[in-house]
């Protein structure tokens, strides 16, 4: 009975034994990426989770690829100029950079596209 | 043990952990700026704001599930308790990792500690 009830013993990656004095709800993730050797449980938390974001990031962007077209439909000055910026950078990655953590260039390597915040742009 | 520190509790977790965490030194802010997100439940609305927002999908924030500060004041201390065993996922995504591995860490974690307990 002991037997079964032991835990069944797992490797352990920088993530599993990372001390709460070095990382925080801001730096966990940059922290995990960085690490090559994840164990597997760490591994499959991250893939789902990065699975999830994705989802979701395109989620957002085709809400605001709505509203923008939305908005251009009501305005009658250049129709074209929401695509001119497609490939600028979007609010979410500068702030990251200047955190010099990682950037966006991941998400944006499987989607081939960038989020933009149209709304933004709409309103000029 | 968490001066200096600041962090944003959802209110799923019990108050007994937030109070822990102010005893301690630890003070509170907004999730934006907060050192350290706690959760008790990836479902509860304002938890689940957090996991679709964009500070959550772009700039990578992660949850850590309040059991952590449970283990912490069970050992009197942070050193012994790591808190990347800790991280709180949307709902789906603790669907995909129960899936493959039957419980998250801290689920197991939580069971040992329990076990440790009854054996007293
Ligand atoms: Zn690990």
């Amino acid at each position: 009975e002991n037997v079964i009830k032991a835990p069944v013993p797992y490797s352990r990656c920088a993530a599993c034994v990372l001390p709460f004095e070095e990382v925080t709800s801001h730096t966990f993730e940059s922290l995990q990426s960085s690490c090559h050797q994840s164990c597997d449980r760490h591994k499959v938390l991250r893939e789902a989770t990065e699975r999830f974001r994705m989802h979701h990031c395109k989620l957002v962007f085709e809400k605001e690829h709505q509203d923008a077209a939305e908005a251009e439909r009501y305005s009658t000055a250049e129709p074209q100029r929401s695509c001119k910026n497609w490939t600028g950078r979007s609010e979410g990655e500068r702030k990251v950079n200047n955190k010099n953590t990682l950037p966006e260039r991941r998400w944006r390597k499987h989607n081939g596209v960038t989020l933009v915040p149209l709304q933004r742009r709409a309103k000029k | 043990m968490f001066r200096y520190k600041t962090a944003w509790f959802s209110s799923s977790v019990p108050q007994t952990c937030y109070m822990f965490w102010t005893s301690e030194g630890g003070s509170i802010a907004h999730w934006r700026t907060a050192d350290y997100l706690f959760s008790e439940d990836a479902t509860c609305p304002d938890t689940l704001r957090i996991f679709e927002s964009k500070d959550y999908l772009w700039n990578k924030l992660t949850i850590f599930h309040s059991l952590f500060l449970s283990a912490c004041e069970k050992r009197q201390s942070v050193k012994s308790v790591s808190i990347g065993q800790y991280v709180l996922p949307p709902a789906s995504v603790q669907d995909e990792v129960r899936k493959v591995f039957g419980q998250l860490i801290w689920e197991r974690n939580n069971e040992q500690s329990a076990d440790e307990h009854s054996l007293k």
